[in-house]
């Protein structure tokens, strides 16, 4: 450390070739206030619930997107989404949606993960890019048929695994990437929420189909609707698929009589033998949603808005960490990863970085519009999320069964 | 009875819920108002970077070269509405103040941005057509903080109904509360407006209410103490009140109205002209209470018989 605090030009240089070094992975516009797309899209949502309202939101940032139409079998949810929906007109079924708008560019998918398959098959059948929501399917067979219908299709198609549009995730995998924490050897992560997953309903015929993920017949539980993000988290920055699953778990926060565990812990075990722990609850917030990898020269912690790097005291410190963002967490001090730092930095306003200017799901819905309007690479393919989901399938069998189930390179084969 | 609550917008939301129906139930319902209250949190704070507001507030940066900004439905009608609220308090009400909360030392400050004495006003247009706002200021920063606890209360409050719940009430902070019908065996949930036996209780049902107090956040600034309520004629610190009640029917309101004019009614004084049916309440500076309520029947806001025993449902500070 000099003994002397450089002068304000240096430190933003130095910063500025930090960033830059860093940013060939990253968006340049950022930080743009006015999202813009090299041509108009016509996009539809089929499946209205929270996460198609949290869609609704972010494409509403685009200019360039029309909303041409809500679509839902559930006339209160249809009703409650259009709210945010600008005026598009509503549908009760996808029939109705593609006769009703027949220009339609997209369709995104967001109805119970059950129930991807259908939209998925009828939207790339008419010609339609689609955005599907992971976990992709439920069951291997029906994620491997919407690959299918994908490739066939020859349209643009996107899993909703947002760990792999995200700013921050990609900055912290360049970091592992070229081995700024050595090696990863073991992993962890967790959702922490609580709430009961009950949808109230105030009929019988209603109640099942919106309590589904408390339906053993339907739901992949914890693992499928919450572990799949962060599973694909780390095949992302690993490259790398599990061997072999195991999973333990029980009723614990929510004793009314359903049999879905609400409390859920699991281990994968990768060919590196690399093990990663993910927990799953419904009843308790601690430490929401994160995932940490731990290398033998330093740990990578990433929370979806905010991510830390955290060297090992023997590790090499490079020139721009002495200038770095850091945040206290008591004994460990992280290095904030700041996905825009180059221009802030220019800017003088690095602190202003921490945290994404947007929620993961506009990243993953950016990538999408412009794999749509531009040809931009796809940042989650069909294959890709059929991948996690057969991972996330498996270790939802585990949990079932108690056994440890083998995870085969032909599982995670598309047909 | 469920008694659920979430920390948002900076306090404490608590939902009680009263219908004699299953717990289970309750507890869902609960649980989708409590989602709608912290869903509101995450696109109003002016606190996080990822909010819609932080993203509204970085494109009024780039100024009228900007061109419209798109908003989502939900977003558009919470604008219009402070476009009318804004206009029917005279001005007294105004979210457009933002930037001055942090030449206040009240938020942190920016010293990029050139200063700006307008508010709402001067600087922000929501088309009345489409689902659009312009900024024609690059200083304006929106703080939704004045409405933002009864937009939340509103959207929570219609989730309940629709599953059918008729007997509740929430608040925020204890400063806003909606009741919907009374508990059973009760005409009314009683409010105290206050700490300590004295304090003047509110009685409701099917209403809002909204405390607005000059003695929350506050800070020094040169000459001055300036409280987190801004006259936005002056710039300066509110003082037409040091503490209004507002009570609003939803029948022909909402807690969003009630915190805009509470809110309002600090700046201006009990002399706010108010809508048919909103009951105010107002302690100025020189400790004299103004109460001005609808002709006929009896007062939601009454003084606590001398001898009766501390009942209130909840204590409103």
């Amino acid at each position: 450390m000099t003994s002397s605090p450089p002068s304000p030009n240096r430190r933003s240089l130095i910063q500025a070739s930090a960033g830059g070094a860093l940013a060939f992975a990253l968006n340049p516009l950022l930080h743009a206030a006015q999202p813009r797309l090299k041509a108009p899209v016509k996009i539809a949502l089929v499946g209205a619930g929270r996460q198609g309202r949290g869609i609704l939101a972010e494409l509403a940032k685009f200019e360039d997107v029309t909303l041409a139409g809500v679509c839902d079998i559930d006339e209160r949810r249809l009703k409650s989404a259009s709210r945010r929906a600008k005026g598009a007109p509503t549908y009760a079924s996808m029939d109705a949606l593609l006769e009703g708008q027949p220009d339609l560019d997209a369709i995104v998918i967001a109805t119970p993960s059950h129930l991807h398959r259908a939209p998925a098959e009828q939207a790339l059948a008419a010609g339609k890019h689609v955005y599907c929501e992971a976990p992709l399917a439920t069951t291997v067979a029906d994620a491997k048929a919407i690959v299918a219908a994908a490739r066939k299709a020859e349209r643009v198609f996107q899993t909703g695994l947002l760990g792999r549009a995200n700013p921050v995730y990609a900055l912290a995998r360049s970091f592992v990437r070229t081995g700024a924490i050595r090696d990863v050897f073991s992993m962890r992560a967790q959702t922490h929420i609580k709430n009961s997953w009950r949808t109230p309903a105030s009929d019988p015929a209603r109640e099942r189909a919106l309590n589904w993920r408390l339906d053993p017949e339907v739901s992949l539980g914890l693992a499928g609707e919450f572990g799949v993000h962060q599973f694909d988290v780390v095949h992302w920055y690993t490259g790398q698929y599990p061997s072999s699953v195991r999973a333990t778990g029980g009723v614990m926060a929510w004793r009314d009589g359903r049999e879905v565990a609400d409390t859920v812990h699991v281990q994968h075990r990768y060919p590196s033998d690399a093990q990663l722990d993910w927990s799953g609850t419904l009843g308790n917030t601690y430490g929401e949603t994160q995932e940490e990898l731990f290398g033998t020269m330093g740990t990578v912690r990433l929370a979806w808005s905010h991510g830390w790097m955290f060297k090992e005291s023997d590790a090499e410190t490079l020139g721009w960490e002495v200038y770095a963002n850091r945040q206290q967490f008591h004994n460990d001090e992280g290095i904030t990863l700041i996905a825009d730092a180059t221009q802030l930095a220019a800017q003088g306003k690095l602190t202003d970085g921490v945290g994404l200017p947007h929620p993961s799901l506009y990243y993953g819905l950016e990538t999408f519009l412009k794999s749509v309007t531009e040809g931009a690479p796809v940042a989650c393919s069909a294959e890709e999320g059929m991948r996690a989901t057969v991972v996330a399938v498996q270790t939802d069998q585990a949990l079932r069964s108690g056994e440890e189930i083998a995870i085969t390179p032909e599982m995670l084969e598309a047909e | 009875m469920e008694r659920l609550g979430t920390q948002a917008m900076g306090t404490r939301f608590e939902l009680v819920l009263v219908d004699e129906i299953p717990g289970d139930y309750l507890r869902s319902a609960g649980e989708e108002a409590l989602a709608e209250i912290e869903d509101a949190h995450r696109r109003l704070s002016a606190f996080m970077r990822d909010s819609v507001v932080s993203h509204l507030n970085r494109a009024a940066q780039l100024g009228p070269e900007a061109g419209p900004i798109p908003l989502d439905g939900e977003m558009w009608r919470l604008l219009l509405r402070c476009d009318e609220l804004v206009a029917s308090t005279g001005g007294a009400f105004d979210p457009g103040l933002g930037l001055r909360m942090e030449q206040l030392g009240l938020r942190e400050p920016d010293a990029t941005r050139e200063p700006y004495q307008g508010g709402w006003s001067g600087a922000v247009e929501v088309d009345s057509e489409r689902p659009r706002v312009r900024f024609s200021h690059p200083s304006l920063a929106l703080d939704l903080g004045g409405v933002a606890k009864g937009y939340a209360l509103d959207l929570a409050a219609d989730v309940l109904i629709d599953a059918g719940i008729e007997r509740a009430i929430l608040h925020g902070g204890t400063s806003t509360v909606l009741a919907l019908g009374p508990p059973p065996g009760s005409n009314a949930w009683q409010v105290a407006i206050g700490p300590g036996p004295r304090a003047p209780v509110a009685h409701l049902c099917h209403a809002a209410l909204s405390v607005s107090d000059t003695s929350g956040r506050s800070a020094v600034a040169p000459g001055a103490l300036a409280t987190h309520v801004l006259d936005p004629s002056t710039g300066g610190s509110a003082c037409g009140a040091d503490r209004a009640v507002v009570t609003v029917p939803l029948e022909s309101g909402d807690a969003l109205m009630a915190d805009a004019l509470s809110t309002a009614a600090l700046v201006r004084g009990p002399e706010l002209p108010t809508p048919a049916g909103v009951e105010l309440w107002a302690k100025t500076s020189t400790g004299s209470i103004a109460h001005r309520r609808p002709p006929g029947g009896r007062p939601i806001i009454r003084k606590r018989p001398a001898a009766a025993p501390s009942s209130a449902h909840l204590e409103s500070t």
